[in-house]
């Protein structure tokens, strides 16, 4: 018997964990409790406004190591001179840096990959310590560079916009390059972006083997947030595009395995460069114990629920336009909105007067923040609205418990749903209401689909199973030789 | 533009020559009227004196204002740039509530900064009685609330509003020194009479103010940063006054004689000073015109233009700004050269001023150069070029004091050629300082941005 030494993996997580609840939060808390074994080492690259935030996790004891990346402006310990004798690789370090942000230029236009690969041996000998934040951004060179490029390709947009796109493109990236990174056995990042880039630092210096989790697809997140901006001028949003979609497909290369929840994000990852036969698909899951061992109650009013926050991304109104289709076919139907009605007040009243102007005030209820626990075993149908989503853990505790699902066809839904459920187009009333009156009316499709769903959900999405899935990775990648 | 800029380029675009005539008078008055009457009304006092009271009774009294003058310029102008800096700012993002209590801080720090040259005051007034100290001290202090006024009102272009105080309250100031010189005939009383005078003039100068600015009374700590982030501005008021005026102390202390009390002056010197420095006031007025009128516009595009426009566009705006400066600074020199020639000329030509004019070629000559150095470490301090004018406000005094010390140990030059040489040099270095700097205008902007 000899002293095994614990593992530790360097989690790297962008914006989210421990800051934020949510879906990617909630799953690093809970993988974490649930591998006691392993040490994490937490690396999370945060905002600078959330510098005002409390921690919203109890931290588990498993984490030896918090190191906070703040993205954002400098503050005076970047901007402070700094001076080396080796005036020679110091030279060569700033020339180098040059070299890349005139590749960048280039491929601003021409889309060459080859730019962040010269950026990344740039920043990963952590060579960015050897220069000063005055050696690039105040300098002449730099400032020549952006107006050099401004006069080729944008000069009809006003030029500070130009300057500034390409100080906050390529200051984070050297903010990034001179933190020191924590070792770590293995390297798990879950998203591309920054955090893959710090992924990919980690991995490079240490030589340790570099794993990816994606949630959501980050370009495609960055994507329609820039399109949504009125923030941005039209014509310099495909110059962050560029950015974020090389910046991500950066991060796949160096991966060892890329992990993502569904098929379909697996292949927007291939799309983005990435090799199939890096990819592994292992999907969110739930604690069966507590959501498999719930009983429906009998009743002979029908109740459907959708169980999300009152926001416009969850798609309420739809639901309540769907009620009022249903109520005009079948009277004995009731419907619950179940979740936070806080979080966007404007849209709780909007849905609120469409109840009323729908002669919903009997048929709809907003039931607030509930124990879901004591509600799920009272619904007999769920439904999701959403316009967008990725793995829902409701729809995956409504099977579990054995009730038929109706989901707009978003994220991986139509995975989820697939032969024990419906899927219906986004923004889809009348459809949606179709799919809950067939499953109101027929006694039998809804015991055919509950059963088939309870088995799918156990089967499938059981979180002790997937917590040992990337017990195996975990166990396999840090313990790696090289 | 704001105020009187509006006024001056409405006459300024007439086509009538007697109106942009005015335009220039109307300038004088503000550029140079507080000083034109402040002299002006000592010399009324000393006209009416010599009816009334005896000329050694008067030396005291003109003495005094010499020096009250000179060590309230050197004592408050630090604090003088930093508040016309804080002040410039403050206009410019339209902040109008910071005003008065910027004022009020700058006060009270004027006021510590004072009561630590009282020693000096009661070293240069040993032997004068306890009243004739007392109102001096008090007067120094007044004369430099009244400099910090001035900056005040100038800040927010209230220019008429100090030509108005100065212009009633001289009239005051002349009024109670003759009806305090017939009452008391003693220098005590004389003294008394003109402090109560610009104390009016401080009052005047506080009633403008009240009626722009809420009254305000509370220390404004953004105002206090300032000392912690732009010391320079203390460094370049600092030196650029004592650099003014070293010279002329350095001629009281080796050639000059103690006249009364521990004061120590040179009379031919210091009149010809005097006169040399009257040879300013058509360029004062004309650069006070330029940056209320043209340049105003320029500057003010261009820096607009760097926060909205396409790169041709600021480009194009920097090119008219600096075209305008070079073209102000060409004709300034113009405008010098030909008040020197005639000041030359009239100094020369009257018997009157025999017993200084050994000293005019070298005096008018340095005022010209002189207020060419002021033109330009103004426009360095509209491009932020802080370093670069506080290395030139340094150099003149290390130049005014060095050279003036040197011609006493070795009279390759002799007096007044001194403080020539330095506003020479000084003039000639940061004209080229502003000159090459200026290129990287827009560089700097933009850097500044980055590195806030």
């Amino acid at each position: 018997m000899g002293f095994m030494a614990r593992k530790s993996v360097g989690m790297i997580i962008e914006g989210s964990y421990p800051y934020i609840v949510g879906g990617v939060a909630s799953w690093c808390q809970s993988l974490i409790d649930n591998l006691p074994e392993i040490d994490f080492k937490i690396i999370a690259i945060l905002p600078e406004q959330y510098k005002e935030r409390e921690i919203q996790y109890k931290l588990p004891d498993n984490i030896i190591e918090f190191k906070k990346i703040w993205l954002g402006s400098f503050g005076d310990e970047y901007t402070k001179k700094k001076f080396t004798f080796n005036r020679k690789r110091h030279k060569e370090v700033v020339d180098r840096f040059f070299c890349c942000v005139k590749s960048f230029f280039n491929f601003l236009k021409f889309n060459n990959y080859r730019t962040l690969y010269e950026l990344v041996s740039f920043l990963y000998p952590a060579d960015s310590s050897l220069i000063d934040f005055s050696d690039i951004f105040t300098s002449r060179n730099f400032f020549n560079l952006i107006k050099e490029y401004y006069e080729l390709y944008f000069s009809s947009v006003p030029f500070i916009q130009f300057f500034w796109t390409i100080h906050n493109i390529f200051q984070p990236l050297y903010k990034l390059g001179t933190y020191s990174i924590p070792y770590a056995d293995c390297y798990h990042t879950i998203s591309t972006g920054y955090a893959g880039l710090v992924g990919v630092l980690a991995k490079l210096r240490f030589n340790r083997p570099l794993l990816l989790t994606e949630h959501g697809i980050y370009v495609n997140e960055r994507r329609d947030e820039i399109d949504a901006s009125d923030k941005i001028r039209d014509d310099l949003k495909p110059v962050w595009k560029i950015f974020f979609k090389h910046l991500c497909s950066l991060t796949y290369p160096f991966c060892d395995r890329v992990i993502t929840l569904y098929r379909n994000n697996s292949l927007s990852e291939i799309e983005e460069c990435c090799l199939p036969g890096n990819i592994e698909i292992i999907p969110n899951g739930i604690n069966l114990n507590l959501f498999g061992n719930l009983t429906l109650e009998k009743r002979d009013i029908v109740n459907v629920g959708i169980v999300a926050r009152v926001v416009p991304i969850k798609d309420v109104i739809t639901f309540i336009k769907a009620s009022r289709y249903v109520k005009d076919k079948n009277v004995n139907i009731k419907f619950f909105i179940i979740g936070p009605t806080d979080e966007d007040v404007e849209y709780y009243e909007k849905c609120k007067a469409l109840v009323d102007e729908l002669n919903l005030q009997d048929t709809v209820t907003f039931t607030g923040k509930v124990n879901m626990k004591d509600f799920y075993p009272k619904i007999d149908i769920m439904v999701l609205t959403s316009v967008r989503e990725a793995q829902p853990l409701t729809l995956m505790e409504a099977m579990a418990i054995g009730i038929p699902c109706v989901s707009s066809n978003v994220g991986s839904c139509s995975e989820l749903l697939e032969g024990v459920g419906f899927i219906t187009a986004v923004k889809a009333p009348e459809k949606t209401a179709e799919a809950i009156l067939r499953l109101a009316e027929n006694k039998d499709l809804w015991l055919n689909l509950s059963k088939k769903s309870k088995i799918r959900a156990t089967v499938n999405y059981d979180w002790n199973k997937i917590v040992d899935e990337y017990r195996r990775i975990y166990k396999r990648y840090s313990s790696w030789q090289a | 533009m704001a105020g009187i800029g509006f006024a001056l380029q409405k006459l300024l675009e007439s086509k009538s020559l007697a109106k942009k005539f005015y335009a220039f008078l109307l300038a004088t008055f503000i550029s140079s009227g507080p000083w034109l009457f402040s002299m002006i009304s000592l010399i009324f006092i000393n006209i009416f004196s010599s009816i009334f009271i005896k000329v050694e009774t008067m030396i005291p009294f003109r003495v005094t204002i010499i020096y009250v003058y000179a060590i309230s310029i050197i004592t408050s102008g630090p604090v003088q740039y930093l508040l016309t800096k804080y002040l410039a700012d403050q206009h410019y993002i339209k902040k109008w509530s910071n005003f008065y209590p910027a004022l009020f801080t700058a006060f009270i720090i004027q006021g510590v900064v004072s009561l630590i040259f009282i020693p000096l005051w009661l070293y240069l007034l040993s032997g004068a009685d306890i009243i004739f100290k007392i109102v001096t001290i008090l007067l120094y202090i007044v004369i430099t609330y009244i400099w910090l006024m001035m900056d005040f009102l100038s800040a927010s272009k209230r220019y008429l509003a100090i030509v108005y105080s100065f212009l009633i309250g001289s009239f005051l100031s002349v009024s109670l020194t003759i009806l305090f010189m017939v009452i008391g005939k003693s220098s005590s009383i004389i003294i008394s009479g003109f402090f109560l005078g610009q104390l009016f003039i401080l009052f005047m100068l506080f009633f403008f103010a009240g009626r722009q600015f809420p009254f305000r009374m509370y220390i404004n700590k953004e105002f206090l940063g300032y000392f912690k982030i732009y010391p320079m501005y203390l460094f370049i008021g600092g030196a650029y006054n004592l650099g003014l005026w070293s010279d002329k102390i350095i001629m009281w202390i080796v050639k000059g004689e103690r006249i009364v009390f521990n004061y120590r002056i040179f009379d031919p010197y210091d009149f010809m000073i005097f006169i040399a420095y009257l040879s300013m006031i058509p360029a004062l007025a004309f650069f006070l015109l330029k940056s209320e009128t043209s340049f105003f516009v320029r500057y003010h595009t261009f820096y607009k233009s760097i926060n909205k426009e396409r790169l041709y566009v600021i480009e194009e705006n920097f090119r008219r700004m600096r075209f305008d400066m070079y073209k102000a600074i060409f004709i300034l020199s113009l405008i010098q050269f030909f008040s020197l020639i005639i000041f030359l000329v009239i100094v020369n030509s009257f018997d009157f001023f025999k017993f200084c004019s050994q000293y005019s070629v070298p005096l008018i000559l340095a005022s010209s150069f002189q207020v060419l150095f002021l033109f330009v470490l103004i426009y360095m301090m509209y491009f932020n070029l802080i370093i670069e004018a506080t290395i030139s406000s340094f150099m003149f005094f290390f130049l005014n004091v060095f050279l003036n010390l040197f011609q006493f140990i070795y009279p390759i030059i002799t007096i007044g050629y001194g403080y020539f040489i330095a506003t020479f040099f000084s003039f000639l270095f940061s004209l080229v300082i502003l000159i090459y700097k200026i290129k990287d205008l827009i560089f700097n902007v933009f850097r500044e941005q980055v590195v806030e």
